[in-house]
């Protein structure tokens, strides 16, 4: 196990002196793990002092325990082959991967498996990679561990200069025995980790890692999530806190599975998953992993972020304030870059490119519309520069240029047209901008209708699929007035009253909803689940 | 070879020391020229001795570098990034021309007049096009190029070391524009911002003192930033001066400022000549004209789709296609003046139907209700003066100046 670290790659001359003993550091060992980690001064999972946010948000009580205990572990599988190098433990990893459970065909079809964490040809390990399987590369082109790890950039995982190391994790359950244990002491649990309710009682089947933090900090009354995301140097990692990649799988799969619950709030799932997906674009970011596999769990992560976002909308119509909101934005667009990395990063089998490369840059640019001012985002205007013809001319990237077209001229009949079109997750992008595009439609009308002809109200709900009752409210806090004539309700124009309000409309559209897939997993893993 | 050995040496004794006759006399001018790398014809000289030398005469070349001093460290490195170059290894030609120009960075800190500004000059110009190749050779080795990113932080400490009050201030423009440079390269415009400020708002200093070459320069990219914001007036001004002030000699820098002058010139409303198109090479703007002249919007698309590419890389496809309703302004325009023709005295009522019928001629789907929608959008920013009315799907233009001009608009 001695060498479960990687010889670096690159340039040895960069590396200082001080990165050098950092290197020898972790004395990798799969016997103890059972040690509390009080030697171990950066204390991953040293987490005093930090409340169990799922705790803080809600209460709910929940026997979340009885079907997972059920659930067949396949992730309880002994250590990996000791002796093998780095490199083939990743093989073998993966090929565990394949042996204990069904992927069905459909996920790679788009790229015909490509063979995960290539990092240079392996001829002994060959033969017994053909043997067949679904994971077979049929290229032996590979993505060096560096560039991997720079289509992470974006995870918080460090990199030294141009200096990698890489790790090979060896956890096989969805949480590290050291975490879990730590926190069953510290009655630290999520609701949906509890055996039976218990705060200091889980399971390998429920507990689920989670990100990497220090100074978490979740303040009761400002009822915001303050979360230092702390770089991590991969050399203080031990394998046995990292899961390997098809650990991440099954766990994602699992934490997928859980946003169709219907026995707690979306928020408090959203808040659970929000923290654990992170904790696996991490983990793949580590061990620089970087093939279709990841690209389909990235692609998952995204979809599971925009759909929250709609949810989460719905919400903040309460009390709430939107700093769920802001977070998942956040998370979104920052997995949302990491993918569009991995798609220039790995090369695609099929000379099309990857299967959903359009669909993905297309939700970049609609999640861009809006004039951000003073972002830091790179204006949508020079994005273009670098996108692919390929993706520049595939219809669903063609249709999001069209709503672009449609916001930047605000030709709101036009952006609701294309509304009506969209898919699921192109809805849910769009409906962020509803409320922006009905006030300007409203402005528009009030400025150049014809005072004498007054406009049907029930015209303009059709028009900016609203229902009528909605609209009546809506054109209220503009600062219009609606009268009712024979029975109808009318807008007149050139009121002077009108004021641009800020508090946005959020009832849902219901149009948008009726476009989900029967559940929200089967919309975030699409054709996947068809089998 | 044709030199022996102790020619070579000598010829690296003579640079060395006409390094040093450049030091003592404070010839800003030709310490420039002796250190230029990419462009200088030292550069082969000095590889070339370095190459045959192989680490023999060490001693012998650190006693010459003496006479360098306090130069000799950055002299040392500077030697080594030349040699780098021409071997073409541009990561470790970086990397000696990173610690060639810290060593220079803090002695010209020293000086308290600015003579050395063009040798600094140089080496951030060198330092900017070196890092790019280097990246270029950090790419195709698989490695992450994050040489160009390194440029741009030490090109920020430069600036701060010009940017205060005092005579070397006129050198700040220079380096600004080096930045901009690389950041554009990098996508990382948001960067600039402070750059900028600290170029606008400083009272000391006139901006008109800067070198002309400066001002143009940085008027060309500030007001391509002005571009990505839609800022037409203020990207008008601003590329506006570049083109005046620029040399009328340089064709090619007159074509890239009116590559972005031209789009923000037509959202503007000003049309350019035909005769300007074809002396810079820039046709690919004739019929996105010619389709804002006849106000024929499936000429526009076509156009726009024609020259997709071009347009996208150039960063001015999203401004030429917000032109789509200047187009439906002069299509309201000419079906005004028709009607003007035929009966004047009812030439201000624009029927829908009359612009659906247009447009279905011109193959665009649209229904009556996005007509009446672009009607609203074009009243409301103020492309048109008028009214329309939902009920009889009418637009009735203002008898006085029903199309202002786009100046005025924001």
């Amino acid at each position: 196990m001695a060498d479960t670290f990687p010889a670096s790659h690159g340039d040895m001359s960069r590396q200082s002196n001080s990165h050098d003993n950092n290197r020898d550091v972790p004395k990798p060992s799969s016997s103890n793990n059972n040690n509390n980690n009080n030697n171990n001064s950066h204390g991953e999972f040293d987490s005093i002092g930090r409340h169990g946010f799922m705790d803080a948000r809600n209460s709910h009580q929940q026997n979340s325990s009885r079907k997972r205990n059920n659930r067949p572990t396949f992730w309880q599988r002994g250590p990996i082959a000791p002796s093998m190098s780095w490199r083939d433990q990743s093989r073998l990893a993966e090929m565990g991967s394949r042996n204990s459970y069904d992927i069905p065909d459909d996920v790679h079809g788009d790229a015909a498996g490509r063979r995960p964490q290539s990092t240079g040809t392996q001829p002994n390990a060959e033969p017994h990679w053909e043997k067949g399987g679904k994971w077979r590369s049929r290229s032996n082109k590979s993505v060096p561990p560096v560039r991997a790890l720079a289509a992470y950039s974006d995870v918080g995982v460090q990199d030294e200069g141009n200096l990698v190391t890489s790790i090979v994790g060896t956890c096989q359950d969805m949480c590290p025995v050291r975490e879990r244990e730590q926190r069953q002491r510290l009655r630290d649990l999520a609701i949906f980790e509890r055996i039976n309710g218990k705060t200091d009682e889980t399971s390998a089947t429920l507990a689920v890692k989670r990100t990497e933090h220090i100074g978490n900090d979740f303040s009761e009354t400002k009822r915001s999530w303050v979360t230092v995301c702390r770089t991590i140097a991969v050399a203080e990692l031990q394998p046995s806190d990292v899961r390997p990649q098809h650990v991440l799988w099954e766990t994602l799969q699992y934490l997928l599975e859980m946003t169709d619950r219907r026995d707690c709030t979306f928020e408090s799932v959203h808040a659970f998953l929000f923290d654990r997906t992170r904790a696996v674009r991490q983990e793949l970011s580590m061990q620089c992993i970087a093939n279709s596999q990841a690209i389909t769990m990235i692609e998952e992560i995204v979809r599971f972020h925009i759909m929250s976002e709609r949810e989460l909308q719905e919400q903040i119509a309460g009390l709430r304030n939107d700093a769920d909101s802001q977070l998942n934005l956040q998370q979104l667009s920052k997995s949302l870059l990491t993918l569009l990395n991995l798609y220039s990063a790995v090369e695609a089998e099929a000379s099309s490119g990857w299967a959903h490369e359009a669909e993905f840059h297309g939700y970049y640019v609609l999640l861009n519309l809006g004039d951000r001012g003073h972002s830091k985002a790179e204006p949508l205007a020079l994005w273009f520069r670098r996108v692919r013809s390929l993706v520049l001319q595939a219809p669903a990237f063609m249709y999001c240029r069209r709503v672009l077209r449609c916001y930047r001229s605000g030709n709101y009949k036009g952006f609701f047209d294309l509304a009506q079109k969209a898919s699921y997750l192109q809805g849910c992008l769009m409906e962020l901008y509803f409320g922006e595009i009905r006030t300007l439609a409203l402005r528009a009308i009030n400025c150049g209708g014809y005072k004498t002809h007054p406009f049907l109200l029930g015209d303009i709900a059709e028009l900016l699929l609203m229902k009528e009752d909605d609209t009546e409210e809506f054109c209220k806090t503009h600062g219009l007035i609606t009268c009712l004539d024979k029975g109808q309700l009318y807008l007149t124009a050139k009121q002077t009253t009108f004021s641009p309000s800020i508090q946005t409309f959020r009832h849902q559209c219901s149009l948008i909803s009726r476009k989900r897939a029967p559940t929200f997993f089967q919309e975030i893993v699409g054709v996947r689940d068809k089998n | 070879m044709a030199y022996g050995g102790y020619d070579w040496n000598r010829r690296l004794g003579d640079y060395i020391s006409s390094v040093a006759d450049a030091l003592n006399s404070q010839n800003g001018g030709q310490l420039s020229t002796l250190i230029s790398v990419s462009r200088g014809s030292y550069c082969n000289v000095v590889a070339a001795g370095l190459d045959q030398n192989k680490g023999q005469d060490v001693n012998r070349l650190s006693r010459q570098l003496e006479k360098v001093a306090p130069l000799g460290e950055m002299l040392g490195q500077h030697m080594r990034c030349m040699q780098y170059f021409v071997n073409r290894r541009f990561v470790d030609s970086y990397n000696a021309l990173e610690k060639s120009a810290n060593a220079f960075l803090q002695e010209f800190r020293n000086w308290e007049s600015a003579w050395a500004m063009k040798a600094l000059h140089t080496v951030a110009y060198e330092l900017r096009t070196i890092a790019e190749m280097a990246d270029k050779e950090m790419a195709s080795n698989g490695k992450i190029p994050d040489k160009l990113k390194g440029a741009g932080s030490f090109l920020m400490k430069v600036f701060g070391a010009l940017a205060g009050k005092g005579p070397k201030r006129v050198g700040a423009l220079y380096v600004t524009c080096q930045l901009f440079k690389i950041y554009f390269k990098l996508g990382t415009v948001h960067l600039c911002r402070s750059v900028i400020r600290s170029i606008e708002t400083a009272r000391v200093f006139d901006f008109e003192e800067f070198p002309i070459r400066d001002r143009v320069t940085y008027m060309y990219y500030t007001g391509r930033l002005e571009v990505f914001n839609d800022q037409f007036v203020l990207a008008d001004q601003k590329l506006m001066y570049a083109l005046v002030h620029c040399d009328p000699l340089k064709k090619n820098n007159i074509r890239m400022v009116l590559k972005y002058l031209i789009p923000v010139k037509l959202s503007l409303g000003v049309m350019p000549s035909k005769l300007l198109l074809e002396r810079y090479g820039l046709l690919e703007y004739k019929e996105v004209i010619q389709a804002l002249r006849t106000g024929d919007i499936r000429l526009l698309r076509q156009a726009l789709q024609t020259n997709e590419d071009q347009f996208l890389r150039s960063g001015v496809y999203l401004v030429l296609e917000k032109l789509e309703l200047q187009c439906y302004r002069r299509l309201m325009r000419k079906i005004h003046i028709i009607q003007k023709q035929k009966d004047p005295g009812r030439a201000h009522q624009v029927k829908m139907d009359c612009v659906l019928k247009a447009l279905k001629w011109l193959n665009i789907e649209m229904d009556i209700d996005e007509v009446e929608c672009i009607m609203a959008i074009l009243i409301y920013r103020n492309y048109i003066k008028g009214y329309f009315s939902h009920k009889s799907k009418v637009v009735v233009l203002s008898k006085q100046d029903p199309f202002p001009a786009l100046t005025a608009m924001t």
